[in-house]
């Protein structure tokens, strides 16, 4: 209650100041929009009424992402989320008394494969116990219903059904023409509250594929894996989201199971809703299929925080891939008061043709193609890292435009920007956020975000009111305190040559 | 003006009808899943808005669409232009004009400024064109509206063309081209419709360096002049306005702009189509999966068979859970990124296709199975369940044609730009529903030819599974970017010839005569600094030439200690700290050539090489006379020396290089200042180099000798 008032006055006290491109009356529209409400079990839904076209879009995040994995289960919650399409007991299955049984047994046949390799057997033997594997999976997959819960989700008319998984939250999401209420309803609370995880293993042959796109066979890929690990010593925001090859080859069903069994409970999920609903119905739905749902202890909070960096850190990666450069700060997390000051500042530093950044290396000095900041890079929940890349020029390496990116941000640190720089920017992040909280989805996701990681949906909307607050001397002092050598974190691609492997 | 305004209420009618009639076509007979006993209600009705469609006397269509949930004014023109009207031989041209156009600023409002001024305004518009027609996006506030769309309007009338902004535009370009090979994905698909379209048609030609440098700003300015006009676009505004205020101001901004009253040519031809299967392979070493698609060119959307083919596709690899989905991925874990394109596309053919990506070591057996299942779709019907599925998917999802209402006013627009009937969308459904699984084998044998295919696969084929030779003849793809090309030169006349070895021989004379023509070694020692990534580096160097193939470098810098480079007949190796090692061939070879490139050699020996006379060019202030040599004209190389018209001595030399430390070609200049005289030749004491324009290497020349003494084992490769 306490903070709902808080909220309030936040809105009413920025009434007087705030620019009319995001005014209160707008906030105060899209607080209108939403009704909140929580089950018993402790699962929160947040659902915002738009009736201009007969259908809703579907946003759920759970607090669960790599950075709850431990090193040998790397890329889990990411496995986690494709198990979360291949049904339940009643979804995807011929036979579940069955498949349950046959499914234990291609349980025991890795156990024992695995235990074999572990203890150095024979060929032969590894052989025995492959192909005994291999049979029990045959086996179970005469019961499986192949894709029938994303075959559902279609048929029902369903559009960008798919979801993803990031450091700090999974999340799933699609659309649905609005009659399917409740087929949404049964789907969702099959899914989350009793998901079988069939065909795990062949579904890890498929995350590894992911990783060879993703990562191994792209030289930007393979360039963010090392550089993540080299800004981080301790947190697991260093570690990859797809996961290490060697664990992705090795973690098992069980381990996936512990993974869902400990985070994916009511208390760690918030479920989001826009568009042609009605409150009360989702309400009614919520309840029938989600209220039985067990409440379980949130799981705590990842422990370890990161060191302060003592030293620049810097790694130059030699890889047949054009030159690519990125240059990172430590910065704190999104629920420091400072959070709005860094989007301010990636903003006029480095997004939009007249930022600082492209107008000198990209305009002027015609050494890059493209620059651009980012600074909820790995995630949002922990401190994280100011990133900025840039895209050279055709034959210019990468170092060669790092010293302009280093002067841009001394410029910030000796410098207060001036007042009309800084409404400029202000304006064209609220016209943005407009932008963004037109669509359901833009909608749906900037709540269902600040709730699960900042713990009140309104900081979604509140947004433009804290970019507004914004001053030029809080730009310097957070330039000043992040923009130091010590805190620095370069990487770049160093272009080599065709056939250089013969000469070394 | 003639003002023509029609209100669509009467389309909401039948919009509802068919979205509300529903579409469970289920089998009653089978026991029900539990998913399966949902009684869904009806679905709402579907708001199609009401919008204004009106002609300006200039013949600009307008549509118009007020909402005022949002205090935006957003929109979008759409031009009759694209790149299938440019040029081959500037292929590039029509993509940087449509960029151009807005990033080069206006007649008014200069390239920066207008940057400057639109973010100000938290506002955009943004400009591009494509293969087949020409777009400029725009958003405001709504209190910036009068603004804005006098922008807008100046962006589109006036365009400055900017020659920095073009230089910006081709920057871009060329780093496109430099990165197209990183990207996996990039390469498969425009090899595939380089294979199906054929190399040269417009639809799949590619941009390259040689295209970049001959577009010029006149082109953008003719280009741009030729299909910007009022008669050849459209706009369509949505947001928050009053409509007939808007309409006014249309007027008002675009209303004395002329009509072109241009003819416009016609799309390109579809070409003949191969009739046999081809695989055609390319190897990339650094990535351990292969990407592969196969396919030919599909269909527009006003074939008849659009709607079997929809259908047809959406089983086979068009959905979550089609057939390539559960036999590549889902069963066999082959593959996380699989599937297969319809091949229709509004405006032209597009191209029917599956494609996979699986590991180096799957490539046959995945290649297999996609094709296996693309076939099955020709032997078979599809079973009830399946067609059943994939109709409902289709027409239960169709209300999402219909949520904002840019979606609404753009398709409207597009429809009519390229000719479509304007219920295009709204038959559909009923089309989609008359399809059955006879229809679907049928369009599947009459329009989908495996045994024609262009199969293209690439990533790293040594772990291959096998040589893909059992799929058809197997093909090697070249994907090498072709290098930039030098500066074209005019063929040469004897006149300039003739005079091209006037200016050499007085120029031998000069620096020292018969000293020069009878050399046969030349070492040269110096001081030299090295600029890398913004550092200087100093080094002593030791320079040994013996010609016309034997090459002995020695550099002793504090930081790296002393490096050694020998190029002889048969051998070349590199000494550092880290000890010897050979050069690679292509290095050797490289290096090999660049020796009878030293200018005094040039200048002793020019009667061995093919010369001619260029057009006088400034260096560093004095109209140099530019004399061109041909050092290896079957490997394009080639040496442009510079002259001082009075004192004879070289001013500078130009060639092509590549970049020492990215490797990168360019175009490198030697510039050389302040003339001594050593071992009786004249020399430069400074030489600067540089590559592109970026200075790289400073040399003073402390000594030189003309045939010193030559010790062979110097040359002979140390044991290491």
């Amino acid at each position: 209650m306490h903070r709902n008032v808080l909220a309030g006055l936040i809105a009413l006290t920025a009434l007087v100041s705030i620019a009319p491109t995001a005014s209160a009356q707008d906030i105060a529209k899209l607080e209108s929009q939403v009704t909140t409400f929580t089950l018993d079990n402790g699962l929160r839904f947040l659902v915002v009424e738009r009736h201009d076209a007969p259908v809703f879009t579907y946003f759920a995040q759970v607090k669960v992402g790599s950075v709850n994995e431990i090193i040998g289960q790397t890329g889990l919650a990411h496995m986690f989320e494709h198990m979360a399409f291949k049904g339940t007991d009643k979804i995807g299955t011929k036979n579940w008394s069955k498949e349950k049984k046959a499914l234990a047994q291609v349980d025991l046949a890795y156990a024992k494969l695995h235990a074999a390799k572990l203890h150095g057997a024979s060929e032969a033997e590894i052989e025995a116990l492959q192909a005994e594997f291999e049979a029990a999976q045959a086996a179970a997959r005469e019961f499986v219903e192949t894709n029938e819960f994303g075959s559902i989700v279609e048929k029902a008319g369903g559009t960008g059904l798919n979801a993803s998984t990031q450091p700090d939250v999974t999340t799933y999401f699609y659309s649905l023409p609005s009659n399917k209420l409740e087929l949404w309803a049964y789907l969702e609370s099959e899914r989350f509250e009793r998901p079988v995880m069939r065909e795990f293993y062949t579904e890890r042959d498929v995350v590894i594929e992911e990783r060879r796109m993703r990562t191994d066979s792209t030289p930007i890929g393979r360039l963010i894996e090392e550089f993540l690990a080299m800004c981080y010593m301790g947190h697991p925001y260093g570690q990859p989201t797809i996961g290490f090859l060697s664990d992705l080859q090795n973690f098992t069903r069980e381990e996936a199971i512990a993974l869902y069994e400990k985070y994916y409970v009511p208390g760690n999920i918030v479920i989001g809703l826009a568009g042609d609903v009605d409150p009360d119905e989702v309400r009614e739905l919520a309840e029938k299929y989600f209220g039985d749902w067990k409440a379980k202890p949130v799981p705590e909070p990842v422990r370890t925080v990161e060191p302060e960096q003592k030293a620049e850190r810097r790694l130059a990666m030699p890889d047949p891939g054009q030159p690519f450069l990125l240059v990172a700060y430590h910065k704190p997390s999104v629920n420091s008061p400072d959070a709005p000051v860094f989007d301010v500042i990636t903003t006029l530093f480095a997004n939009g043709r007249s930022s600082r950044l492209n107008q000198r290396l990209v305009k002027d000095e015609k050494k890059a193609v493209a620059v651009g900041a980012i600074t909820q890079l790995p995630g949002r929940l922990y401190p994280g890292l100011l990133l900025v890349y840039v895209v050279p020029a055709k034959g210019v390496p990468a170092q060669d435009c790092e010293a302009a990116v280093l002067e841009e941000l001394d410029r910030l640190r000796e410098e207060p920007l001036g007042a009309e720089e800084l409404e400029g920017v202000k304006t064209r992040i609220k016209a943005n956020f407009i932008r963004q909280v037109q669509s359901n989805t833009g909608m749906i996701a900037t709540l269902v975000g600040a709730e699960l990681l900042q713990g009140d949906w309104r900081k979604g909307i509140t947004y433009p009111l804290e970019i507004d607050a914004v001053t030029a001397a809080d730009i310097q002092r957070v330039a000043q305190e992040t923009f130091v050598e010590t805190n620095r974190n370069v990487g770049y691609i160093v272009t080599e040559e065709k056939g250089a492997d013969d000469a070394s | 003006m003639r003002a023509e305004t029609i209100l669509r209420r009467s389309l909401l009618g039948v919009c509802a009808l068919v979205l509300a009639l529903g579409f469970a076509v289920g089998d009653a007979s089978a026991a029900k899943k539990p998913w399966e006993n949902f009684k869904f209600p009806e679905l709402g009705e579907v708001h199609v808005p009401d919008f204004e469609r009106h002609v300006l006397d200039n013949g600009l269509i307008v549509y118009l669409l007020q909402d005022s949930t949002w205090p935006l004014v957003e929109g979008q023109v759409l031009v009759r232009t694209g790149a299938a009207f440019e040029p081959a031989s500037k292929v590039g041209l029509a993509s940087i004009t449509g960029d151009v156009l807005r990033t080069g600023g206006t007649t008014t409002v200069p390239a920066d400024e207008l940057d400057e001024e639109l973010e100000r305004m938290g506002a955009y518009i943004e400009s591009g064109i494509g293969d087949t027609s020409g777009t400029l996006r725009f958003s405001f506030l709504s209190q910036d509206l009068g603004r804005g769309l006098d922008l807008v309007s100046d962006v589109l009338r006036h365009p400055a063309f900017d020659q920095e902004k073009i230089d910006v535009a081709v920057e871009g370009m060329r780093a496109s081209v430099a990165r197209r090979n990183d990207d996996l994905n990039g390469i498969v698909s425009r090899e595939l419709q380089r294979a199906v379209w054929g190399k040269e048609h417009p639809y799949a030609r590619n941009v390259e360096y040689a295209t970049l440098d001959a577009i010029t700003r006149d082109d953008l300015v003719g280009f741009y002049e030729y299909f910007y006009h009022p008669d050849n676009m459209m706009m369509a505004v949505w947001g928050d306005f009053d409509t007939d205020e808007m309409l006014a101001k249309i007027q008002k901004v675009f209303g004395d702009w002329p009509a072109g009253n241009v003819e416009l040519p016609p799309f390109p031809n579809e070409p003949q189509q191969e009739q046999v299967r081809r695989v055609l392979v390319a190897d990339k070493t650094d990535v351990n999966q292969t990407r592969f698609a196969l396919g030919h060119i599909g269909m527009r959307a006003d074939d008849p068979d659009y709607y079997a083919m929809s259908v047809g596709n959406r089983v086979l690899g068009g959905g979550f859970g089609d057939r390539l989905f559960n036999e590549v991925r889902s069963k066999r874990g082959l593959a996380y990124n699989v599937g297969s394109s319809a091949g229709v596309d509004f405006a032209r053919p597009g191209v029917f296709q599956a494609y996979c990506a699986t590991k180096s070591e799957t490539t046959q057996e995945a290649l297999g199975v996609v094709l296996e299942t693309v076939e099955a779709m020709r032997e078979e019907k599809v079973d009830e369940q399946e067609l059943n599925d994939a109709k409902e998917a289709i027409l239960n999802s169709n209300v999402f044609n219909y949520v904002t209402k840019e979606q609404v006013l753009t398709r409207k627009m597009t429809l009519e730009y390229l000719g479509y009937p304007e219920d295009f969308l709204e038959s559909y459904n009923e089309k989609i529903r008359a399809v059955d699984s006879d229809a679907v084998l049928d369009v599947m044998k009459r329009r989908v030819h495996p045994d024609r295919f262009a199969i293209v696969a690439v990533g790293k084929t040594e772990d291959w599974d096998g040589d893909l030779t059992e799929f058809g003849p197997v093909e090697e793809l070249d994907i090498s970017i072709p290098e930039p090309e030098g500066p074209e030169f005019p063929a040469p006349t004897d006149e300039a010839v003739e005079k091209g070895r006037a200016v050499l021989a007085a120029a031998q004379k000069a620096h020292g005569g018969s000293r020069l023509a009878g050399m046969t070694a030349l070492r040269r020692k110096g001081q030299a600094t090295f600029k890398v990534q913004g550092m200087e580096l100093n080094a002593e160097i030791s320079s040994t030439i013996v010609f016309p193939d034997r090459s002995r470098q020695v550099i002793q810098s504090p930081m790296f200690g002393e490096l050694i480079q020998v190029v002889d007949r048969d051998t070349a190796w590199a000494q550092s700290a880290q000890g010897v090692q050979d050069l690679p061939s292509s290095q050797a070879e490289e290096s090999r050539l660049d020796i009878v490139t030293e200018p005094l050699y040039l200048l002793g020996h020019y009667d061995a090489f093919p010369v001619q006379l260029l057009e006088s060019e400034e260096v560093e202030g004095v109209q140099a006379d530019v004399v061109l040599v041909w050092v290896d004209d079957q490997n394009d190389k080639w040496e442009k020396l510079y002259f001082d018209p009075q004192t004879h001595l070289l001013l500078k030399t130009q060639s092509k290089g590549k970049h020492p430390f990215t490797q990168a070609p360019g175009i490198q200049d030697n510039l050389m200042r302040d003339y001594a005289a050593f071992d009786g030749v004249q020399v430069a004491r400074t030489e600067v180099l540089y590559h592109d324009g970026e200075e790289l290497i400073d040399i003073e020349t402390v000594s030189l000798e003309i045939d010193p003494k030559i010790d062979d084992a110097d040359f002979a490769k140390p044991a290491s």
